[in-house]
């Protein structure tokens, strides 16, 4: 059915459409040339990341004053999707890197976007959020691990469990407690340049999926920082990282599981309409169980996909709230005092979603197609493994739906 | 703190207890400085309508009136069928919950939309 009448009530407009067919591009071009070798070799996706810094998609999220592509949540999505159906690690990286980009615009200074903004705006920086930490996992609101104040500097000491692009970051923003003797919720959070002396990479990233995204263990080891490189006020850290992170890190996560389910699935198709037994002489197409399977596969991915669009649209109102609430200088206590609105569980609601019916989809994909996509190499056999990391990135879809069931029966949020 | 004899209450009553509410709320005031509004409330059914004036980081005055221009200047105008308004400043009915539901229109620029929203989540979620 054409979108003249946009029968969907998605239809993009021109800008949109602009940055989807640009994704498009590069996706086909690079993105797709180098995924299998990035997934083979568990090597960082360099030539990747680099061509969506020249198309300008690392900078899209940042705005058009500063040099990037004045994007919304929506948009990234729609991106994110795309890149994740070529390169499921390339997408993860830059799903990380997108989901730093609006709570630098909401905490940033004048002097910050001067000094060090103006350059990811302009698509020359990768960003990496590190979070997870050793003794809290995928609670990824406890943080043990602080910051002190020396001066006009600050020493961090954090040792971060997990961190795609570990390494290869151009700058990480980090979450650490404001002070040793603070609640581990009382969050400060800093941008850190990639090249500070005293930040650990710890070995090797060897991943079941995603084996490209360098997510490895990084160490902050005592590492100064300048005080200009604080973002937002010290202790406020959680409340912005709900209002401004938390909507496109799930969003964009949701986004990604879509496309590595949508990679499946369109391989799916085209493996069984080629395979033909020659007792029967008919395509694998033909075979009902398949069609049922190809049918269930379909659904999956609509269903889904459609509640990640509308709710990212929701995302980007909830943005001009916050900003509201930011400018009367009231977001901290807001977000303290309503750690369970009814937007934190919808948007909630996406991750396990997305992320279990990726692992449906690309079983189902690996069902349909057999033996040819248990093979190594196979799209399907990278989708299946790429696909099974969203379940248990923090919060873990376990987690998310406790925290879910909990609003609903009126029990309090784990981190208040 | 809200009035919770709504049913048996008229509009009026209940907004003068709304006025009080807004003023004792120290969030409500910090968000409308320097938002200084005549917020027109349009009982679509009745014909009643009321004007709330917020100047100076204040609800100062609900009045009842006859008519009212409504292209005034720093206007927004809710329309809505008299029970559903009464609900609403009674605290029952959160005004975003009315909006998603049909219940009530706003016409208003954008930017006071965004306004009205968070006075909503100050007002009638966080009490
Ligand atoms: C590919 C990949 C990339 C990542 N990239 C990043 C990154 O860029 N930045 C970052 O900060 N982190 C990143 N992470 C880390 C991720 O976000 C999680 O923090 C991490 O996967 C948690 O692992 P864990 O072994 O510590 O889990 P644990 O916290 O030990 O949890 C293990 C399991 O226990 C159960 N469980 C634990 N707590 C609860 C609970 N309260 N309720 C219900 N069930 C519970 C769940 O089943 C959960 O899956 C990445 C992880 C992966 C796999």
């Amino acid at each position: 059915m054409g979108s003249f009448l946009n029968l969907d009530g998605l239809a993009l407009n021109a800008e949109q459409g602009k940055w989807k067919r640009r994704a498009e591009g590069v996706a086909r071009e690079i993105l797709r040339a180098h995924a299998a070798r990035v997934d083979q070799d568990a090597s960082f996706p360099r030539e990747s990341i680099r061509a969506l810094g020249e198309a300008g998609i690392l900078g899209m999220g940042l705005p058009k004053e500063w040099g990037g592509g004045g994007q919304n949540i929506f948009t990234s999505i729609i991106v994110t999707e795309q890149l994740a159906k070529a390169c499921a690690a390339t997408a993860m990286c830059f799903h990380m890197h997108q989901s730093t980009l609006p709570l630098l615009i909401a905490t940033a200074t004048p002097e910050q976007v001067e000094t060090f903004l103006k350059p990811v705006a302009m698509g020359k920086a990768l960003g990496a959020y590190a979070m997870s930490e050793p003794g809290s996992g995928n609670r990824i609101w406890h943080m043990d691990s602080h910051a002190e104040r020396e001066g006009d500097e600050y020493v961090i000491d954090s040792y971060k469990s997990f961190c795609t692009s570990a390494g290869s970051a151009d700058f990480y923003l980090l979450p650490v407690r404001s002070g040793p003797g603070l609640k581990p919720n009382d969050l400060s959070l800093f941008f850190v340049p990639g090249d500070t002396p005293n930040i650990k990479p710890v070995g090797v990233w060897d991943g079941m999926g995603l084996r490209g995204n360098g997510s490895r263990p990084i160490h902050f080891d005592r590492c100064r920082v300048h005080k200009k490189y604080m973002m937002g006020a010290e202790k406020t850290g959680l409340s912005f990282m709900m209002a401004y992170s938390l909507p496109i890190y799930l969003c964009g996560m949701a986004a990604c599981y879509v496309g590595i389910a949508q990679a499946a699935y369109e391989a799916a198709v085209d493996h069984v309409k080629k395979r033909v037994h020659t007792d029967t002489n008919k395509s694998l197409a033909h075979v009902e169980t398949v069609q049922r399977l190809i049918a269930e596969m379909r659904v999956s991915i609509d269903v889904v996909r459609s509640t990640v669009l509308r709710i990212s649209q929701m995302a980007d109102n909830a943005v001009v709230l916050f900003n509201e609430f930011k400018s009367t200088d009231l977001l901290d206590e807001v977000m303290r005092d309503n750690p369970d609105d009814p937007f934190f569980i919808e948007v909630a609601t996406l991750k396990p979603a997305a992320c279990e019916m990726a692992i449906e989809v690309t079983s189902k994909a690996m069902q349909v197609c057999g033996g040819a996509a248990y093979k190594r190499g196979h799209i399907v056999e990278r989708a299946y493994r790429d696909g099974r990391a969203g379940s248990v990135m923090g919060p873990s879809d376990d987690t998310t739906k406790i925290v879910i069931g909990t609003q609903i029966l009126g029990l309090p949020q784990p981190w208040v | 703190m809200w009035n919770t004899n709504a049913t048996t209450t008229g509009l009026s009553e209940v907004l003068q207890d709304f006025q009080a509410r807004f003023n004792d709320n120290p969030r409500a005031k910090k968000l409308v400085t320097g938002w200084d509004r005549s917020v027109l409330l349009d009982a679509s059914n009745t014909g009643n309508k009321f004007v709330l004036a917020v100047q100076d980081h204040a609800l100062r005055e609900v009045r009842k009136v006859a008519d009212f221009d409504e292209d005034a200047e720093n206007l927004v105008h809710l329309q809505g069928d008299e029970s559903v308004l009464t609900e609403i400043f009674s605290g029952r009915y959160n005004p975003a919950t009315a909006l998603v539901d049909g219940a009530i229109s706003i016409f208003s620029s954008d930017r006071d939309k965004v306004k009205l929203e968070a006075l909503a989540m100050i007002l009638w979620r966080l009490g």
